[in-house]
């Protein structure tokens, strides 16, 4: 489970060849509209069937003959009905598979069987009570079933079958939580934080902290946002929390069902316990409490250990298996906010046993980052021990892991029915394997700098927390935070500090609402100031000078890192809007950003990201380039005074001299 | 040369101190032939060393990586080899000594389309350079080790050896600057007082040579003859002679601007066609201007920042602390005097290049600059010599301070002690410094040498436009070529290795125009990109062939399209159409 979901996590982010990770890209794009989507199709008092339906964020994915499994928690209180999933078969030719067919079992039996033919088939797959499991889950698998006709080619060609948009179909109504412990379940659609109008900073340090342990508890499309009390959702559907932060004089959890049956947990208490308690609602332990009332709940996270030895356990999964005729892979993420910062080279040593070759042919790729970087054939001796080295040059936030192992009988047919052979199976510990790691930012630059270069400690500053018209910045603060949060590895330490404080200070971090104060005191590549880019990139963005913008950028100042949000429009109004888009595609996923800068404009219905090469010199940069002048003119100077320095000094001995030479000369001549 | 200062040389006339001080050192340095030893190996040694990079780089095939080197050859050879021959191939962008100067070699098409012609002019360009600032070094009155520290620090240069093997200016104009401060040197501390004749021909023939080579010559010319003007009138020759003298400098060179602007006026119809004409230096400027991207004009500290940048990347900072140095030993010790003004002759190219950047005359980009890039930091070769000189005088001071032995009266006649064993340790100092700077540099070259990094860029730029050069040069049998070559990226003439004038071109006059609008009764091959230039600095900078035939569904019923690369494409007649 945790291989999967890490998987899912890291798939996410990078764009690979389909027939590698056909779940990610799709998955997430769909993902993403569904959760775009869900306001609209769970919105209140939406009785239809689309307020039956939750989506569930996994996605499964299995590449040659071998079966994986994803478990699909139904909402207490609820009647599972029907599961919806897109199923999608891949191969390196693109469409579907030339024979063979698709199994997905549920539960302990087969439900459907269909022709792998179909690239992409809409599955509608019924659930009855035999299927669901003691624990009240769904299981869901699929594999690949290769035709007898063809032999090894199909199984060889690398078919991928996938299971993603994965959607839950129930009935009944959900069962209110009464306690803290059953206030989260494992499946959620919409969790809202709400901040009064006009908050305290430990409030918003609470609700942002509140924030973070929620997105870090619920991948996306989980939405996970700051609002007003305004914004508050007034009728429940399904998978919808609340969370109220609040002032009071302790902590304490207190789980409140408001009108209209919305489940809502107030969270109250002042200070750093405010925070605290917020940051429990990310952790497992809150199952435990069984009172209505908790008090003086106390979560202080540990400090995140940033080792740079760490085992590929660490990273999802404690043993890697692979095997079966054909083709099987294996997926690892190896984002570098694993080793608590940036890194710019690791060191993988894989450790593992297989069974023995026994004239199968049979072999092992490592990919990094889709880079073939090791191979090796198995034999007869059972150890495995593969070294990998990721330079420099190969790095990038999020990495990942590919181990491809390919196993042909020896008379070349991967016919099961033909029974030849055994095929070779293989399992990498992962407590036993490792990666070291070198610290440095590489060639990584850009939104790709984070979250690694936080260390998992995100101070956060807001010019405005006030409810004022315009933009909401804790709401927008809320949404960069709870992307940071999905892309790290660990648990984000959110704390609100000022904003001169975090200019002027030494440390990385979120300044949202910025000023063009902010950005020429940072040495911003792009000032919050008159704005244009070089001439192809003004073409294709619609944006002249003079343009109002909005802009998230990433800004390197020494050797800290801090993410700038921040407008600008010519008058000092009107642009304050347009970074609301911004945060709404911060939403859709950090690993979607590319570049170091994101901007929104009029003139483009969504925010474009562009590197900051290809902004034109603005005047305030030119202007501070001005004060280099003054080493000319102190050069001049300099010269100047040591002309005259010689004159004064060295001259007036120079000429003591000459006048004793003259004086020599002279009696010498009255001599003679 | 002596070491011992006769009283008798120490000039005790009577006035200004100033006058005296200034005339000490000449008498004092003690050469007194125009006969300069070591000159001849010298230039020979710079030539060696120009031969030697011109192999290397032959070899690896970049002396033709900037594009202006290739336009140099061209032009050279359109002189002769073209459908529209004559001088006005001379053209206004660029001024016309060194295409002169390329002309006979490039009447061979080996030594053409090797671009060996070019390599040929700046080897002998650079012994020049080399001989030249030998002579003025050593009418400084240096000592050997501080001349051969000079030499070292010049010769040594990775920028300035790649340049000298290639077909770019800027090694004719360093030959000019160098021979015309030597010349100024020569007459300014000579024990004879020279003609103005002999002025004319040892300095102002070279100041004109220069005044013809790039624009940088052109405030030398003034400086000199504000040095002339001083020095004479110092000596207490009066306003008419010192007049004289100034004439018989400049006249050379106001005679080379004359011809220039006439030239200008009777081939182009404006005398000022090389000032503001579509081609000139001026309309680039304006469009980046236009563009957002000129950003050091009117920004002296940007354009200082950019200027400094580029001579850090090119002179490297060992020979920018060793300048420093002399700067301040010669601004303390030399103080105005003669020895002083001319060594500072060789800063005024420099201070040209900061005033026009910061005019916005002219653009200069590389890490420094906003927005930052590789563009025309070679400009900065020309202070190299300057830099080497003060480097040298600066260890010459610094040896003599350090050297036990000197007699007062030598220190009271400024003289440098020779050949003393601080001096040599200092030489050896010098060699350890540049032998690592320079293995700092080939370490990765593209990103610490400007000059390189900015050929590495053009030859990038230029590899498909070449391959397609060199397909047409093995594939064409004949019958004419109609390509516009003034585009960016297009001017690839020695690649071709084609005759020119089987090629109708701009520079083929009113038959262009005539190919163009009919191609199929002129030019058996096009050669032409397939989609319209875009991002040109200028206007001139669009393909005109493209802009005629590109969306002519007539002419791509008649030609056949043979060979295509990105978005350029070479078309062939189809036989019996035409």
């Amino acid at each position: 489970m945790a291989l999967r979901t890490k998987r899912a996590a890291a798939c996410r982010a990078d764009a690979r060849p389909v027939y590698r990770r056909p779940a990610c890209r799709r998955g997430v794009a769909a993902l993403l509209a569904t959760g775009l989507g869900l306001a609209a199709l769970v919105g209140p008092g939406a009785g239809s069937s689309a307020a039956d339906e939750i989506p569930v964020p996994q996605s499964l994915s299995t590449g040659g003959t071998l079966s994986n499994t994803i478990r699909i928690p139904v909402p207490a209180g609820t009647t599972a009905r029907r599961v919806l999933a897109t199923l999608v078969v891949d191969t390196p030719e693109g469409g579907g598979a030339e024979d063979g067919a698709v199994a997905i079992r549920m539960g302990d039996r087969e439900v459907r069987r269909v022709s792998a033919d179909r690239a992409k088939r809409r599955m509608v797959l019924p659930v009855t009570a035999d299927l669901v499991d003691d624990d009240g889950s769904v299981s869901i698998s699929a594999r690949y079933l290769p035709g007898d006709g063809r032999g090894c080619d199909s199984v060889l060609g690398g078919v991928t079958v996938s299971l993603t948009d994965i959607v839950l179909d129930f009935t009944g109504r959900e069962q209110r939580p009464t306690t803290p412990g059953t206030f989260l379940p494992d499946l959620v659609n919409t969790v809202q934080v709400v901040v009064p109008d006009a908050p305290s900073s430990d409030v918003v340090d609470a609700a942002l902290t509140a924030v973070a342990a929620l997105a870090g508890r619920y991948p996306a499309p989980t939405k996970v946002e700051v609002v007003r009390p305004t914004g508050v959702e007034d009728q429940a559907y399904p998978g919808l929390r609340v969370v109220r932060i609040e002032e009071g004089s302790a902590s304490q959890l207190t789980s409140v069902s408001a009108p209209g049956g919305v489940p809502t947990l107030t969270v109250s208490g002042s200070g750093t316990a405010l925070s605290d308690a917020a940051r429990a609602l990310g952790s497992d332990g809150l199952k435990l409490s069984s009172a209505a009332r908790v008090t003086d709940l106390d979560l202080t996270e540990p400090a995140s250990d940033p080792d740079t030895e760490l085992t590929l356990a660490d990273f999802g999964p404690t043993t890697i298996g692979l095997g079966g005729w054909g083709v099987s892979r294996a997926y690892v993420g190896l984002a570098q906010d694993y080793f608590g910062g940036p890194v710019d080279s690791m060191t993988l040593d894989l450790s593992g046993v297989h069974t023995p070759a026994d004239g199968i042919t049979s072999h092992l790729d490592a990919y990094v980052n889709d880079r073939l970087v090791a191979s090796t054939v198995l034999d007869d001796d059972p150890e495995l021990e593969m070294t990998i080295d990721v330079d420099r040059a190969s790095m990038v936030a999020e990495n990942g892991l590919e181990l491809v192992l390919t196993t042909l009988p020896p008379e070349g047919t991967c016919r099961l029915a033909d029974g030849r052979g055994i095929p070779v199976t293989l399992e990498i510990d992962g407590n036993a394997s490792t990666i070291s790691a070198t610290r440095g930012t590489g060639s990584v630059s850009g939104f790709g700098m984070f979250p690694q270069v936080l260390g998992h400690d995100l101070p956060v500053a807001m010019r405005d927390t006030a409810a004022t018209g315009g933009v909401d910045q804790v709401r927008l603060a809320g949404q960069v935070v709870a992307s940071l949060q999905r892309a790290a590895a660990a648990p984000l330490d959110v704390r609100v500090v000022g904003a001169d404080e975090l200019v002027d200070g030494t440390d990385s971090g979120l300044l949202v609402g910025a000023t063009t104060g902010d950005t020429d005191a940072l040495g911003a590549p792009l000032r919050l100031d008159r704005m244009r880019l070089v001439d192809f990139a003004e073409q294709e963005f619609g944006m002249g000078d003079g343009s109002p913008f909005a802009a998230l950028q990433t800004v390197v100042d020494g050797g800290r890192a801090v993410l700038v949000l921040g407008s600008w429009s010519d008058g000092g109004a009107g642009a304050t809007t347009l970074m609301s888009s911004l945060g709404s595609t911060v939403s859709g996923g950090w690993r979607n950003l590319r570049e170091d800068l994101l901007v929104a404009t009029p003139a483009q219905d969504t925010p474009f990201l562009v590197s900051t090469d290809s902004v034109l010199p603005q005047d305030a940069e030119i202007e501070e380039s001005r004060d280099f002048m003054w080493w000319i003119v102190g050069g001049a100077a300099a010269v100047v005074l040591l002309v005259l320095l010689g004159y004064l000094v060295l001259g007036r001995r120079d000429r003591e001299i000459r006048d004793l030479v003259r004086a020599q000369e002279r009696s010498e001549t009255e001599e003679v | 040369m002596t070491d011992v200062v006769e009283p008798a040389d120490v000039d005790t006339r009577v006035g200004t101190t100033s006058a005296a001080e200034a005339s000490a050192p000449a008498a004092a340095t003690g050469s007194r032939a125009r006969r300069v030893p070591g000159t001849v190996p010298v230039f020979l040694l710079g030539v060696a060393c120009a031969a030697a990079a011109s192999a290397y780089t032959l070899h690896a095939g970049t002396n033709l990586d900037y594009g202006d080197a290739m336009a140099h050859l061209t032009i050279a050879r359109r002189i002769t080899d073209n459908q529209n021959p004559g001088l006005a191939q001379l053209g206004s962008v660029w001024l016309p000594l060194p295409h002169l100067l390329l002309l006979p070699l490039v009447q061979s098409m080996w030594l053409f389309s090797t671009g060996l012609a070019g390599s040929v002019v700046s080897a002998l360009c650079l012994g020049a350079t080399s001989a030249a600032t030998w002579r003025l070094m050593h009418r400084l009155g240096l000592p050997l080790p501080a001349m051969l520290a000079g030499l070292v620090l010049l010769l040594a240069n990775p920028a300035l050896l790649y340049v000298s093997s290639t077909a770019l200016t800027e090694p004719v104009l360093l030959a000019c600057l160098t021979m015309t401060i030597a010349g100024l040197a020569g007459w300014a501390f000579s024990p004879r007082q020279l003609s103005g004749g002999e002025l004319a021909v040892f300095a102002g023939i070279p100041a004109a040579a220069g005044v013809l080579t790039r624009y940088e010559a052109w405030p030398l010319v003034l400086a000199g003859a504000f040095l002339v003007a001083v020095v004479s009138l110092r000596r207490g020759r009066g306003v008419r002679q010192s007049a004289v003298w100034t004439l018989s400098f400049v006249v050379p060179s106001i005679v080379a601007v004359l011809w220039w602007v006439a030239y200008n006026q009777i081939v182009f119809g404006d005398a000022l066609e090389f000032l503001q004409g579509e081609y000139s230096a001026s309309a680039f400027a304006d469009v980046f201007e236009r563009e957002g991207e000129l950003t050091t004009a009117g920004n002296l500290g940007l354009s200082s920042k950019v200027l400094g940048w580029a001579m850090l990347e090119t002179s490297g900072i060992v020979l920018l602390v060793l300048a420093a140095v002399g700067l301040v030993t010669t601004s303390l010790l030399w103080r105005l005097d003669d020895r002083n003004l001319v060594t500072w002759l060789g800063g005024s190219t420099t201070a040209f290049l900061l005033f026009s950047l910061t005019t916005g005359q002219h653009i200069m980009v590389n890490d420094a600059a906003m927005p930052p890039g590789a563009y025309n930091n070679r400009y900065v070769l020309s202070a190299l010599p300057w830099l080497s000189v003060l480097a040298a005088i600066g260890l010459a001071h610094v040896g003599a301070a350090l050297t036990r032995r000197r007699t007062s009266t030598a220190v009271a006649a400024g003289q440098l002690d020779r050949g003393r064993p601080a001096h040599v340790v200092l030489l050896g100092g010098v060699v350890v410094a540049t032998v690592l700077q320079n293995l700092y540099w080939l370490g990765d070259p593209y990103e610490r040498m400007t000059v390189i990094q900015e050929a590495h860029v053009q030859h990038l730029a230029y590899v498909d436009t070449k391959d397609a050069a060199r397909w047409l040069r093995e594939h064409y049998d004949g019958g004419g070529i109609l390509m516009d070559q003034t585009p960016d990226k297009s001017s690839v003439a020695p690649v071709l290795g084609l005759p020119i004038d089987e090629f109708y071109t701009r520079a083929s006059g009113a038959v262009f125009e005539e190919a163009i609008a009919d191609p199929y009764g002129h030019a058996r091959w096009v050669f032409m990109h397939r989609s319209q230039v875009e991002g040109s600095a200028t206007d001139t900078g669009l393909d005109r062939v493209t802009a005629r035939l590109a969306l002519d569904p007539q002419f791509h019923a008649r030609y056949r399209l043979v060979y295509a690369v990105e978005d350029i494409g070479i078309y062939r007649i189809v036989e019996g159409l035409r």
